[in-house]
């Protein structure tokens, strides 16, 4: 399974993943990504604080950007 | 010998050199070593045999039916793994090495006989079991009730002490081979929130982290942060100011 890296961009800065994690496939990092937005979203909504304008940057070993997630499209406004 | 199961211990008893001895044998009869990710114990399988862990670093877990896993207890060496094995026959989770580990295996009857003839093992066994179960509660607490920052200084700081205990630091640098996914699986948060608590706390000045250590740069404030109480630690020999014991954790609690 390749390994992919969340990075997140967010109000408190860049905080990069060292390790990353093993999955299937790109989908399966797109999934791993917006829970990792939610539960990024929740702690700050805990804070007081509601914040979508950050993201989280899957990337390959290499560094390679392959999708970049905004948390806005992590959670649905109704 | 380095017998980190008599350090443990003795936080709450004082064995003699002639139990001391006997222990020490006991614990060197039979080995048996762990890869990382291999299991030690398997959730449903028979139990027969006490395993202490020696070196190395094991985890107690559940995986559920998506699998996800939790992670009730990181068990480092002098802990043992399965004091269910006098009235249980079976695990109801399991417990996998983390790095390579190794442990004392200990067959049930010859700890039972040992139960009866090193007279303070009795108790110190129970003390281990409601001390574990004092930890599982702060486990507990951390899901229900503290913050993400809280919750990941909480079980920094009581790894520390842990360390400490059975002489396994470099005064405050300790060993961490454990990653962010299982921390993120230890306190029910996610890497990236991990990742993120982490930097925090380092930003703060309270940590370093390397490869395979964690430095503790402000114990005392990481200890305010966290709100952490020794109390649930039961480190009754350490709060006694017994010599050696005392030395090895007492300037944290």
């Amino acid at each position: 399974m390749p390994r992919f890296h969340f990075h997140l961009r967010d109000r408190t800065g860049f905080t990069e993943d060292v390790q990353g994690r093993d999955l299937a496939d790109l989908e399966g990092a797109r999934e791993r990504a917006v829970r990792e937005a939610r539960a990024i979203i929740c702690d700050d909504v805990r804070a007081g604080c509601i914040d979508l304008s950050g993201s989280i940057e899957v990337t390959d070993g290499g560094g390679k950007v392959l999708l970049t997630l905004l948390f806005s499209e992590a959670v649905q406004k109704v | 010998m380095f017998n980190p199961w008599i350090m443990k211990m003795e936080q709450f008893t004082a064995f003699t050199p002639e139990q001391r001895a006997r222990l020490d044998a006991l614990v060197a009869e039979r080995q048996q070593d762990y890869a990382p990710d291999e299991d030690i114990l398997v959730e449903d399988q028979p139990i027969d045999e006490c395993h202490v862990i020696l070196t190395g670093l094991a985890m107690r877990y559940k995986l559920l039916r998506d699998g996800e896993r939790q992670i009730m207890a990181f068990l480092i060496p002098g802990d043992l793994c399965d004091a269910e094995v006098f009235v249980l026959d079976r695990m109801d989770h399991s417990v996998a090495a983390i790095t390579p580990t190794t442990c004392a295996v200990i067959p049930a009857d010859t700890m039972r006989t040992l139960l009866r003839e090193v007279s303070p093992l009795s108790e110190a066994l129970w003390w281990g079991t409601m001390t574990d179960l004092a930890v599982l509660r702060e486990r507990l607490v951390d899901i229900g009730r503290r913050d993400a920052r809280e919750r990941v200084a909480h079980l920094i700081y009581e790894m520390l002490v842990r360390y400490r205990t059975i002489g396994a630091t470099d005064d405050d640098v300790m060993p961490w081979p454990i990653t962010q996914d299982e921390l993120a699986d230890a306190t029910g948060m996610t890497s990236v929130h991990i990742n993120r608590t982490l930097r925090q706390l380092r930003e703060d000045g309270l940590i370093e982290v390397n490869r395979r250590e964690m430095t503790v740069l402000d114990p005392d404030r990481l200890r305010q942060l966290s709100g952490f109480n020794p109390n649930y630690l039961h480190l009754i020999r350490t709060q006694q100011g017994h010599g050696t014991v005392a030395e090895r954790a007492g300037d944290l609690v």
